[in-house]
């Protein structure tokens, strides 16, 4: 190409249009990125969940043949929702509705079933739908013993017979690979039935293991009343 | 312009004459029936249901008939080289690629514009109520996505040595450009400067295409779209567009065929 | 008496003694070029990038091709035949040297308006009409409306595929995708026309009939360049041409040159085996059958022929036994030529 070529000068313009109008589509990107995400990603994102998603997510888990991989991805929301303290305003009310969708899915994940349950149970104190969930569970898994477990612990815990539950949760955290929360609830059945050492050793646990900053902030103060109540000698209040 | 609407017409015929526009037909039917279903099978109002997942319907068909369009085409105008003989006329090799853009755009607009008539004729016929001016927000900006997509993925054939190069590469793109927000989320987390550098490349070199994804959004009341979003979407639109078709006649003048 | 010559055959007999051969550019320094080659190559790289293959396609091609002829391109396979197309065509981007065509770059879309280019084994799309496709090459060219349709109805007719062209080229034979190719080359009326193997693919009606195009085409004043094998084609429509071996130009050379300083071939003079005895005795080597027919050398050839003449022996034929094309290209690359008696004689 002969170099006066008006073709030739719009290609030797090329790179620096390319360059200009790279760095105005990066620009435009960036403003149009804080127009669609305006909050944090996880937050947004737990907010917009509502039963008519949860529900068309379970048909279209069923139909495309991606079970599994959708509950996966659900179970991920669920956990989100519950760790956003945002829904503590009307006590994660679609927590069992939740949970229930993630095991439709994916049956064979324990881990729904445990932490769904615990949730319900020792902290939100809604034990039939933690009972509910836990017979699901077991229906789904009749060989998994932990859910059996789980499912004494909840009852007793219903019943106010927190020393019976103890066993349980103490078999459940044994099985290894025991949730941070399980063992927490594990710790303050300890502190009501007056058990100060057995409870100050799981949130030492805790601090020493836990890599998020949340609990190892809640174990050190937790320690520090521990550490008060087994000097005074006192009961926890039940 | 004679020659680049001449190409973009032969391309828009060869497309559609081609056996693709069948995959469309059995896309439409098949992803209208399965929204058709999941409305049935979910809660709430069953018409928005339909309405919601016909949009991701059209875009899925929409994007299907493109990577299908650009692996097709690849094998006639590189593997066969039917692109010689259009080369050695007196069209040049960008008003050759901007023609090729428009003849595909051409196409992917009959296939989401025709599937979009479909869901508004059956929402209308099976509900009565008219079809929320949102719907319609949102079948523009999914004609803005396929625009870029299709810039993309034919700069993709300029630069590609394999069909299959072509396809995997638009696949990709098209699949992480909707991952632009978890890319934001991950860059403001504590990770490796060489890690964070290739995720910002990554970030600003892919089409942000969750700018388009009204439909996820249709719900959301602190959504805002007024004339000062809807300018700053097209400019993008076609900022993007341009940078990304400079980038591709650039290589198709470069590109030497053996 | 009938006597079947060859065409050139006459040329020959006109000309005399055979020379050694030579090697060279003839000078045509009156004639305008239509494309001039300066010290062209072409090197390719292959392999994994840190440790290319190096190949060289062309060594410093120098070559002028002039106006109102027809230069025919010969070599054997990866000659570089092809790649000295796709340079001119600027499909490919040469390595060094460079190619001046109709005076000004192949870049330039003015320059290219004014070129036809057929590609070595064309392909289209399966979903057009010869029709359409001529329309749309036209279109490039400028054409449009009733100039467009009117033109199109002229190629069809030139390429004998009128009846065919409302078919789609998804049904068309290997010969009509030749035909709407050399078609698609023709529609900007051209002043310079390059053809990659252009009879390939044909069969020998079509063949004779893309040769006649060609010769017409060189009466109305279009330049051809041509690569091909076949040396019919060289023969009968080529004015010069050019021998390319292992990238290098090796000789080019009009055909009248050719003729002049051509190796020798043998020929056959085809004789009832009644008239054969009237061949013996003749005063210098001749290889005479029984059945009839002759096989001497071409040096002689014009005194046998008198000397039969003479006798008033009756001739039914004489030919070459190979071409001279072919014995002026074996040689030139340093081929042996192997020199048999014609098929179906009664040798």
């Amino acid at each position: 190409m002969s170099p006066a070529h008006p073709q030739s000068a719009l290609l030797k313009a090329a790179p620096l249009a390319i360059l200009l109008l790279f760095l105005g589509q990066a620009f435009l990107s960036a403003r149009l990125g804080r127009w669609v995400h305006p909050e944090p990603v996880e937050y947004s994102q737990a907010v917009r969940m509502d039963k008519r998603v949860a529900s068309t997510l379970r048909a279209a888990a069923f139909l495309s043949g991606y079970k599994v991989l959708v509950g996966h991805a659900f179970w991920i929301k669920v956990i989100q929702y519950y760790g956003d303290s945002f829904n503590s305003l009307d006590r994660y009310s679609k927590l069992y509705d939740y949970c229930s969708l993630a095991s439709d899915l994916n049956p064979r994940f324990i881990s729904v079933y445990t932490l769904g349950a615990s949730a319900l149970a020792f902290h939100l104190r809604r034990m039939d739908e933690a009972i509910r969930l836990l017979q699901k569970g077991i229906n789904s898994n009749p060989k998994d013993q932990r859910l059996k477990l789980m499912l004494a612990a909840v009852s007793y815990q219903d019943s106010g017979e927190f020393d019976k539950a103890i066993p349980f949760l103490e078999a459940q955290i044994d099985q290894g690979d025991a949730p941070y929360m399980l063992i927490t609830i594990l710790a303050n059945v300890y502190e009501k039935v007056g058990r100060y050492g057995d409870a100050i050793k799981l949130w030492q646990k805790i601090l020493r293991e836990s890599d998020q900053q949340e609990p190892r902030i809640r174990a050190g103060l937790k320690l520090q009343e521990l550490y008060g109540l087994e000097k005074s000698g006192k009961k926890a209040k039940p | 312009m004679k020659r680049i609407a001449a190409v973009a017409v032969f391309t828009f015929r060869e497309l559609v004459r081609s056996k693709l526009l069948f995959v469309w037909l059995i896309s439409v039917v098949v992803l209208l029936g399965l929204a058709f279903l999941l409305s049935i099978l979910s809660y709430g109002d069953i018409l928005n249901i339909f309405m919601d997942l016909g949009l991701v319907g059209m875009e899925v068909s929409g994007l299907m008939v493109l990577i299908l369009s650009l692996a097709v085409t690849y094998t006639t105008e590189m593997d066969q080289k039917a692109i010689y003989l259009q080369l050695a006329k007196p069209v040049t090799r960008g008003e050759y690629l901007l023609g090729r853009i428009l003849g595909f755009f051409l196409l992917n607009a009959l296939v989401v514009l025709g599937m979009g008539m479909v869901v508004v004729g059956l929402v209308l016929f099976l509900g009565g109520a008219p079809v929320p001016t949102l719907f319609y927000d949102c079948v523009v900006f999914l004609l803005m996505e396929m625009l870029v997509l299709t810039v993309v993925g034919l700069t993709f054939q300029m630069i590609a040595t394999s069909m299959v190069g072509v396809v995997v590469y638009s696949f990709f793109t098209i699949f992480l450009g909707h991952l632009t927000g978890e890319i934001q989320w991950l860059l403001g987390k504590e990770l490796a400067p060489a890690t964070k550098f290739a995720l910002q490349v990554v970030y600003v070199a892919l089409p942000n295409l969750e700018v388009y994804n009204l439909k996820d959004r249709m719900y959301d009341p602190t959504m805002v779209l007024g004339l000062p979003q809807w300018e700053e979407v097209v400019l993008y639109t076609i900022a993007y567009s341009f940078f990304v078709f400079l980038i591709g006649w650039v290589n198709l003048e470069k590109r030497e065929f053996k | 008496m009938l006597i079947l010559v060859h065409p050139w055959l006459i040329q020959i007999l006109s000309l005399g003694f055979w020379k050694n051969p030579l090697k060279g550019e003839l000078s045509v320094a009156d004639l305008p070029c239509a494309i001039q080659i300066q010290g062209l190559s072409k090197t390719y790289k292959t392999g994994f990038w840190l440790a290319p293959k190096v190949s060289k396609a062309l060594k410093g091609l120098q070559l002028d091709i002039y106006e109102n002829q027809a230069f025919g391109l010969m070599g054997l396979n990866g000659a570089g035949k092809t790649t000295v197309i796709k340079l001119i065509m600027g499909l490919l981007k040469p390595t060094g040297g460079n190619i001046t065509v109709l005076g000004g770059s192949v870049s330039d879309r003015l320059i290219r308006d004014q070129m036809g280019y057929l590609s070595e084994l064309p392909y289209f799309s399966k979903q057009h009409t010869g029709r359409e496709l001529l329309e749309y090459f036209g279109t490039l060219h400028g054409l449009s409306g009733k100039d467009l349709r009117h033109r199109v109805d002229e190629v069809l007719e030139l390429v004998r595929m009128v009846k065919q062209a409302g078919e789609r080229v998804s049904g068309y034979s290997k010969g009509m995708m030749q035909r709407i190719g050399i078609g698609q080359a023709l529609i900007g009326k051209p002043k310079l026309l390059i053809c990659d193997e252009p009879m390939s693919g044909l069969d020998p009606v079509g063949y004779k009939e893309m040769r006649d195009i060609f010769i017409d085409l060189k009466k109305s004043g279009t330049t051809l360049f041509l690569n091909t094998h076949i040396l019919d084609e060289i023969e009968r429509v080529c004015d010069r041409i050019g021998i390319l071996h292992e990238g290098e130009l090796k000789a080019v050379a009009t055909m009248t040159k050719i003729l002049e300083t051509s190796v020798p071939v043998d020929y056959w003079i085809d004789v009832d085996s009644g008239e054969a005895p009237k061949f013996h005795g003749l005063p210098f080597q001749a290889a005479v059958q029984k059945n009839g027919g002759v096989q001497i050398s071409g040096m002689v050839l014009a005194e046998t022929l008198a000397l039969m003449t003479s006798r008033r022996a009756k001739i039914k034929g004489v030919r070459p036994l190979s071409s001279i094309v072919e014995a002026y290209f074996l040689q030139t690359i340093g081929a042996h030529a192997h020199l048999r008696a014609p098929e179906g004689s009664r040798a």
